[in-house]
């Protein structure tokens, strides 16, 4: 099934169709009328009747030439914002880390949309019209000359073939360049966004050979194969004049030569020779728009298909408010190994369950099963209402800090907005800088503190209001005045939910109801902080923080 | 930025390829002016034939084939060198840019949103690109093949007949592409600004997605960026207006042309002044020739964005970097002793102080921790070791000499700084680790990462260290990353190591043995160690301790609690910690 892309811009791209067609037929009645003038001429008559003609046709056809732009712009506009919305539930839907690198689907949704735009708006229509024309252009012929609108309509399904050919040939070339373009700008983008690590270690001025000698390779490969493959271009260029201004002056020739038609027909029999390459002539002053535009076309169309594909997850399902359970849950990532395997455990509304096990042991991959990031290869996950998530490292918006709290609820008042940071211990925090809560939060939340971004991630998770609250390590990383600010913001959001936390330090997972033991993507044991399996997870952990 | 000093740098990029850009340009000239020459050819042809003065009409069409090869021929070879030269250009303009841009990071860069520093780097130099590949030829061609037709129908035609046409292509070609430029120019910059900030957007909600779709935000994110493609439309449905004027005087300039020319000609035939032929040709000719003139209004739009986007690329890249290479005098590490004296660093605009008069000296293969609470300055003080910025005040001093007089590459050499939030880069495990040591051997990867305790970690991957790491190392835990950039920093053999926080997300059994790894490493080289845990640390031979830019106190561990400053208040509260 094909994913239409252009939709939404249906009337303008009808309109434009129709302008060219009209221009069209306004062009051929101005071949017509300079025929009469010719042959009037050459009778010696008054020429004023046609060429009072031959203005009013160009004339019109200037005034269509004006509204050209708008009906381009309308178009593009009309796709670009429909693919916008539809790329960005894709990507929402799908998940970025079983997509590409970040800068790709970025790429792809901000220039590869516009080049899809630009396909809609100014080389679709040339196609359309360009496949019609040369038909009304040979019936107008034919009205002169039958037997010379009959050689030219014989020859027509030429030059749609060889647009065809032409398409394809310039579009696998095309496709190759925008790989290449997109495979240099993402490696451009890491590059950048990784500058200051790639300083840390000495390499970042060998990075800018290293992109230049990738593109050199790639240069070189495709020239190669340009070489051959644009040859094409020099048969469909020779054949498609041949085929219309060469044919159709020949047939001018012979029908002149033999009286059937008169010096100014013949002339106009050679014009409208010439508006038959008109088309090709117009669709190759666009080929590069069209041809990107192709290539990118391809690109959002399997960005949207590897969406619409995914639907509804298996292995996911109801359960009453509150409730986590995992039934013989497995999950890998792809690249074989499961980074969770059989896991099944209930939890009870308002339980706190700590999930503790070395790093990769498989419990982030849990969370975010629970969260519904991810879906069960084999197995049920069942959540009772929404889920909420306190990550080690919280993604924060560009925007303001009401920007990102807003984000949970986007009706929030400012009230509640203020009583969610006071909760969280942020308030005084953000009244004490200028701008309250109008003001920035830097770059991924660079400009607050550690402490300061998780205490707004907090923040956030208390607007949401959600029946299950998922923590992941959130004192790992700061210092321990921070942590003790961030532990009573806890307290706040942890409070008649439903927790799963997942946990290295003791202190974290003291006030648990249960703690389940991962390892190797396996869940190896369940405890109770005060049973006797509880006792030895907390004193073998004791043991470890004094050994540090 | 001047858009004439913008043209002249582009054109600078270019000289390299100036040569295939001729050729390019002028195989368009030819196929385009044969475009005209074929139907002038054909008419006076056809109208010879008429008044039978002929050499036969099978002449005619062999000429007219062979004109229609040579013409095919002429189209293959600009094509080719077209792409050549844009293919060169693309990686050359990329590659430019980085080095460019390069030297300002990361101190440089602070006050840029990545997403729409990238937006304008990658962005505005797929903009730039098509100024080399399709503009240059096209604009040459656009005036140069008028030119071409309009003499020959003066000099084979007729001259009267000639200066009644001649003024359309020339006015195609002179007021139209240029009309309002100034307002094209603006709106074209305001849209790549908007593009921009809708790249930033997106780049944040691709980057964020997986809050967004915890939080349930996709309607109000899509809003969001919806208002920015409505304001985009706006801007483009004010350009597209701009372009109705333009492209209806092109067509009514061109319609012009036909009707004065067959006009004028007709009447000079009246009058026998000109034959048939001519007649018949001038037609043709002023039919066909204001086709490759009002490629150049096409171009324009486009040429107007490219000059937009390169202004702003330029302007990135002139910025003053906040380092600068050594002139002068270079001076060389004599080992790895450290020493600062009387530094002091303010950030940003408003000049908050990161570091107040700080002296320290750290001697060669010690082994020294920095602590103190959030913002302290611990960070801008190992960042100056690396000069990613240099002290507003005193100076810093690496194996005695200064850091400002040490080749940059020399002193990065010296000093491996291990970050607490380390970038991985697209690729496989083995590409990232080479980054630290290109030449590194296999066993020498594999015992760098065992000490990094990740050998078990390696073992059990499925392609071994041929795989694939995902995008911000998505399939990684922020433990496993640090203990990579950790490899990293163990695989350079430089004779200062600094740990920023650099094992702040290690399970304890890993912190354990990454412990053990950099007890193994002492003496060996100069260890520098920013921690926010103090556990961690104590064992070191001098604990400095920072409160809000001062160095507050010094000593070894045992020294500072018994001293009972800061640190050891700060260790008290360690100890409830554990105690709880």
């Amino acid at each position: 099934m094909k994913i239409p892309l252009f939709a939404a811009a249906r009337q303008p791209l009808i309109g434009s169709v129709v302008i060219t067609w009209l221009r069209a037929l306004l062009g051929a009645g101005a071949v017509l009328a300079i025929a009469r003038i010719i042959d009037r001429a050459a009778a010696g008559g008054g020429i004023s009747g046609p060429v009072v003609l031959l203005a009013v046709f160009l004339g019109i056809r200037a005034l269509l030439a004006g509204g050209a732009p708008v009906l381009a712009a309308a178009t593009a506009g009309a796709v670009e914002s429909d693919l916008r919305r539809r790329v960005l539930h894709a990507v929402l839907t799908i998940g970025v880390p079983s997509l590409r690198r970040t800068g790709e689907v970025v790429g792809r949704a901000t220039e590869g949309i516009d080049a899809v735009g630009g396909l809609a708006a100014t080389f679709l229509p040339q196609l359309i019209a360009g496949m019609s024309i040369p038909l009304i252009l040979g019936i107008v012929v034919a009205t002169i000359d039958p037997l010379s609108g009959l050689v030219l309509l014989l020859l027509l399904p030429v030059s749609p073939l060889l647009l065809r050919v032409m398409e394809k040939r310039f579009t696998s070339v095309s496709a190759r360049y925008r790989a290449t373009a997109d495979r240099l700008a993402a490696r451009f983008l890491d590059g950048i966004q990784g500058m200051r690590t790639l300083k840390t270690l000495n390499r970042s001025r060998d990075y800018a050979e290293e992109i230049a000698a990738e593109a050199e390779v790639l240069r070189v490969e495709t020239m190669g194969l340009l070489r051959v493959n644009q040859l094409a271009l020099f048969a469909v260029d020779s054949l498609f004049t041949l085929g219309t201004v060469v044919a159709a002056a020949a047939m001018a020739a012979f029908r002149v030569d033999a009286g059937a038609v008169t010096v100014g027909e013949a002339v106009a029999i050679v014009l409208l020779g010439v508006m038959l390459i008109e088309p090709l002539t117009l669709i190759g002053r666009f080929f590069y728009v069209g041809a990107i535009g192709r290539a990118a076309a391809t690109q959002v169309r399997d960005l949207l298909g590897l969406a619409a594909a995914g639907g509804r997850p298996l292995g996911v399902g109801d359960a009453p408010e509150g409730v986590v359970e995992f039934e013989g849950v497995t999950f890998g990532y792809g690249d074989g190994a499961r980074a969770v395997e059989a896991v099944s455990f209930r939890i009870e509304p308002g339980q706190r369950v700590a999930l503790v096990g070395p790093s990769g042991a498989g419990k982030t991959t849990v969370a975010h099963l629970a969260l519904g990031l991810l879906w069960p290869d084999e197995g049920t996950v069942r959540v009772g209402g929404q889920a909420v998530l306190v990550p080690q490292r919280p993604f924060l918006f560009h925007g303001s800090v009401a920007d990102n709290l807003r984000l949970a609820r986007p009706h929030a008042t400012d009230d509640e907005v203020w009583s969610v940071l006071e909760a969280a211990e942020l308030a005084e925090v953000v009244r004490s800088r200028a701008g309250g809560l109008d003001v920035a939060v830097g770059e991924r939340g660079l400009q607050l503190s550690g402490g300061e971004a998780q205490r707004l991630a907090i923040a956030r998770a208390l607007l949401v209001d959600a029946p299950i609250v998922i923590l992941d390590e959130p004192t790992s990383n700061v210092d321990l005045d921070t942590e003790a600010r961030i532990k009573n913001a806890l307290d706040h959001l942890v409070a008649g939910r439903t927790v799963i936390v997942i946990a290295h330090r003791r202190s974290t997972i003291a006030g648990v109801d249960r703690i389940l033991m991962m390892r190797d993507g396996g869940l190896v044991g369940t405890a109770a902080p005060g049973d006797a399996d509880g006792m030895a997870i907390l004193s073998d952990m004791s043991h470890r923080e004094a050994a540090e | 930025m001047r858009r004439g000093n913008v043209v002249r740098r582009l054109l600078g990029l270019l000289r390299p390829q100036a040569g295939l850009m001729a050729v390019s340009s002028a195989c368009r000239i030819a196929n385009q002016t044969l475009g005209v020459a074929i139907p002038a050819v054909a008419a006076v042809a056809v109208a010879g034939i008429a008044i039978g003065q002929t050499s036969g009409v099978w002449v005619m069409v062999g000429w007219l084939v062979l004109m229609a090869v040579v013409k095919g021929a002429f189209r293959y070879l600009e094509q080719y060198t077209g792409h050549a030269v844009a293919f060169s250009l693309l990686a050359d303009l990329r590659a430019d840019t980085y080095r460019r841009i390069e030297p300002l990071a990361p101190a440089g860069l602070e006050d840029e949103r990545s997403g729409d520093l990238v937006a304008r780097v990658v962005g505005d130099v797929d903009r730039v690109e098509p100024f080399y590949a399709h503009t240059i030829a096209p604009l040459i061609g656009s005036v140069f093949v008028p030119l071409l037709s309009i003499g020959g129908l003066a000099i084979f035609g007729d001259a009267v007949t000639t200066l009644a046409l001649a003024p359309f292509p020339l006015a195609i070609v002179i007021v139209p592409p240029w009309l309002h430029a100034r307002r094209v120019a603006a709106l074209s910059s305001d849209l790549r600004t908007l593009s921009g900030e809708a790249a930033a957007m997106l780049t944040d909600a691709v980057q964020g997605s997986r809050e967004i779709a915890v939080l349930a935000a996709e309607p109000l994110i899509a809003d969001r960026i919806e208002g920015r493609s409505l304001a985009s439309q706006g801007v483009r449905s004010r350009l597209a207006g701009l372009g109705s004027v333009r492209s209806g005087l092109s067509d009514l300039l061109a319609g012009g042309a036909v009707i004065v020319t067959t006009l004028v000609a007709a009447v000079r035939f009246d009058q026998g002044a000109i034959s048939l032929p001519v007649l018949a040709a001038a037609v043709a000719v002023a039919w066909v020739v204001t086709g490759p003139a009002r490629a150049l209004e096409e171009i324009v739009p486009d040429l107007e964005q490219a000059l937009a986007s390169a202004a702003r690329l330029f302007e990135l890249s002139d910025r003053r970097p906040p380092v600068t290479e050594p002139d002068g005098d270079l001076a060389h590490p004599a080992d790895g002793s450290i020493r600062y004296e009387a530094v002091s660093v303010r950030l940003g605009g408003e000049g908050t102080v990161a570091l107040d008069d700080v002296d320290l000296e750290i001697p060669d293969g010690g082994v020294v921790a920095i602590v103190g609470p959030s913002g302290s300055g611990k960070s801008t003080l190992v960042e100056l070791l690396v000069r990613f910025r240099d002290p507003d005040e005193g100076r810093v001093l690496v194996g005695g000499s200064d850091v400002r007089r040490i080749p940059l590459s020399e002193l990065r050499s010296q000093v491996a700084l291990v970050s607490q939030r380390p970038e991985l880069f697209f690729g496989t495990v083995r590409d990232n680790l080479l980054l630290a040591k290109p030449d590194a051997t296999d066993p020498e990867l594999l015992e760098a990462l065992e000490k990094a305790a990740l050998g078990d970690w390696a073992a059990s991957l499925s392609n071994a260290l041929d795989t694939a790491i995902g995008e911000l190392g998505d399939t990684l835990s922020g433990g496993q990353r640090q203990r990579l950039a950790l490899t990293r920093g163990l695989l350079r053999d430089a004779r200062i190591m600094v740990l920023d926080e650099a094992t702040s997300e290690l399970d304890a059994e890993a912190a354990r043995r990454v412990q053990d790894t950099i007890e193994a490493e002492r003496g060996r080289r100069t260890i520098v160690i920013v921690a926010h845990r103090l556990e961690t640390v104590t064992d070191a031979d001098l604990l400095v301790v920072l409160d809000r830019g001062r160095l507050v106190e010094t000593g070894t561990h045992h020294e500072l609690v018994t001293a009972g400053g800061m640190y050891a208040g700060l260790w008290q509260r360690h100890l409830d910690m554990i105690e709880e």
